[in-house]
């Protein structure tokens, strides 16, 4: 006897992801860009993209519960959330001095633009403490019959912070400058809300 | 009077503009075309500072930004891209679109 499990093949994805970043400003959370934006597209200003990274985006999200137990089962009753974690991950590999601000956790950068006598220059003075900004996540979802461009899952978390241990080797050969940024929500978990596309608008 | 340069404009027709060089002073009265100013930059991160002119006072911080002559704006976000900033538009309070 043969026995086939059921499945679709066209729903096993494999690509890439693009994270956005901008600043968290209190009283004006970040938006989603339009539904008119395809996948792949530009997300305005105050979006940044991150970037060249070396091996993608991971995201990780962790839940640690707490078992509920009685004597009468030997398997929990119940399990109930004690904390999660929802964070996404890179080795952001273009090396501007943006990109050392995301990875060692905020800071501030004045550029003076270039003059008559006066070169143009960029400072960057790292935060004390950690600043927060709101990250956007977008890549590709499961295709659609009908739907005529390319679906897209999209997510913005408004507010994280990026702290982690950054070690940047600097080689002649063996490699390219990388800047480890490990985000961290600091939202609740309820508040991140992941959209797909799914159907084209009707006329 | 400051320097001009033409601007050229992408389709058949002749230059309908000119533009202020940007080593011209932008606060100088000649080179406002209003004295109020009607497009307000600020930058993304509120407390980066973007130096456009070659004294401090010619710069934009602050979440309120500074504003601007159109025409001065559009240099000024010119040398921004140049130097690898980014300044938002900010729109007018009140401006549903």
């Amino acid at each position: 006897m043969s026995f086939n499990p059921r499945y679709n093949p066209d729903f096993v994805l494999t690509g890439p992801a693009q994270l956005w970043v901008q600043p968290w400003v209190f009283g004006t959370p970040a938006a989603m860009p339009a539904d008119t934006v395809e996948l792949g597209g530009l997300w305005t200003s105050p979006w940044r993209a991150i970037g060249a990274t070396k091996e993608g985006v991971t995201g990780r999200f962790s839940r640690t519960v707490q078992n509920i137990t009685i004597e009468e089962q030997m398997t929990p009753v119940d399990q109930k959330t004690t904390g999660s974690q929802f964070t996404f991950t890179a080795q952001l590999s273009e090396d501007t001095l943006d990109t050392i601000r995301d990875a060692y956790g905020g800071g501030t950068i004045t550029t003076i633009a270039a003059a008559t006598s006066v070169k143009g220059k960029k400072k960057l003075v790292i935060g004390d403490e950690l600043s927060y900004i709101a990250i956007g996540f977008e890549t590709f979802a499961t295709p659609r019959a009908g739907l005529t461009e390319t679906p897209w899952r999209r997510l913005v978390i408004p507010k994280v912070s990026s702290a982690a241990e950054v070690e940047t080797p600097y080689r002649r050969a063996e490699s390219q400058r990388v800047y480890p940024v490990t985000f961290t929500s600091l939202v609740p978990i309820s508040a991140i809300e992941i959209y797909e596309l799914n159907a084209d608008a009707l006329p | 009077m400051p320097d001009t340069e033409n601007v050229e404009v992408p389709s058949s027709g002749p230059v309908v503009s000119h533009a202020v060089k940007t080593n011209a002073n932008p606060n100088a009265a000649e080179n406002r075309s209003s004295v109020s100013g009607d497009v307000t930059l600020r930058p993304v991160y509120p407390d980066d500072v973007f130096q456009y002119g070659e004294n401090e006072e010619d710069s934009i911080t602050g979440l309120k930004g500074r504003s601007f002559s159109r025409s001065e704006a559009d240099e000024i976000l010119k040398s921004a891209e140049a130097n690898g900033v980014q300044l938002l538009e900010v729109k007018p309070e009140g401006d549903g679109s």
